[in-house]
């Protein structure tokens, strides 16, 4: 899964019947601490997000297996509106303690 | 599947139904002389095995999905196992 | 597939129940010639491997669900073969 920021909407009347009811969201990818990446997705909308919202995009043969994407052509979909992001900065490899 | 160290933890309320009652991490990937590999990433822990600052292994695309009792689930990534010891 | 050599084991407790009784190793990637090539990974043993042994790894995304006979088996990288001996001449 990745971070996303919900940048617009995209509006599609011509598409496969399986996408029908679908609302695709234009999001931007950011890393975990927030800041924008130079990638941007096409996702299917599964939790009623917004503009503005951060949230959480799963990708590949993993979008497929929600309820509302079950057998559609859909390669990221949002999965979760993220409300918080804890991260501790802690060392992976404890300080040597100084003598 | 590889290894990877807790470093933080998202909460998101509104989420698909599957993942209710399923934490979800961001785990900095790691070799095993715990020394950090590459950027870090989101986890799902379908058992709620794993805490702050603890070792996983954790595995991922496809076979992801299979972690859940229902085998069925949006996620790239799940946590499987809590690391005692490697060695 | 790729080649592999067995270099540590992991011990865990609090696991998924797919992985309960099955040794967890890590495998480091190496070329033909043995020397270390890329990263890690993790691996289920299939076949009663050892620390030190040259293994053949990988599967495809939900073959241990067949090989272990299991409904769910979020397995991605299986220990399947140990090798005897490679013989191979390389292309320039």
């Amino acid at each position: 899964m990745i971070f996303a920021k919900v940048i617009g909407n995209v509006v599609s009347t011509q598409k496969d019947e399986n996408l029908n009811g679908m609302k695709l969201l234009l999001c931007k990818e950011v890393d975990c601490k927030g800041k924008p990446l130079n990638t941007y997705h096409v996702a299917v909308d599964a939790v009623q997000a917004g503009e503005g919202d951060l949230v959480l995009l799963s990708y590949g043969s993993s979008a497929r297996m929600t309820d509302l994407t079950k057998n559609a052509p859909v390669d990221a979909v949002v999965m979760a509106i993220v409300d918080d992001i804890m991260l501790t900065e802690s060392r992976l490899v404890p300080k040597k303690k100084q003598s | 599947m590889k290894l990877g160290k807790v470093i933080g933890r998202v909460w998101a309320d509104r989420k698909v139904k599957q993942l209710h009652s399923c934490r979800l991490h961001i785990i900095q990937p790691m070799t095993s002389n715990l020394r950090k590999k590459g950027k870090p990433l989101v986890v799902a822990d379908p058992q709620n095995i794993a805490g702050s600052n603890d070792i996983v292994v954790y595995v991922t695309s496809t076979d992801a999905t299979q972690a859940f009792d229902s085998g069925f689930a949006p996620v790239n990534a799940s946590v499987v196992e809590l690391v005692d010891s490697i060695y | 597939m790729f080649l592999a050599k067995v270099s540590k084991i992991v011990h865990s407790t609090a696991k998924h129940e797919a992985y309960s009784g099955k040794p967890v190793f890590i495998v480091q990637p190496i070329d033909p010639n043995g020397e270390p090539k890329g990263d890690e990974w993790v691996a289920v043993d299939y076949v009663g491997s050892g620390i030190g042994d040259i293994v053949v790894c990988g599967g495809a995304p939900g073959v241990a669900k067949d090989v272990f006979g299991l409904d769910l088996a979020p397995i991605r990288t299986l220990i399947m073969a140990i090798v005897d001996h490679i013989d191979y001449r390389d292309i320039d």
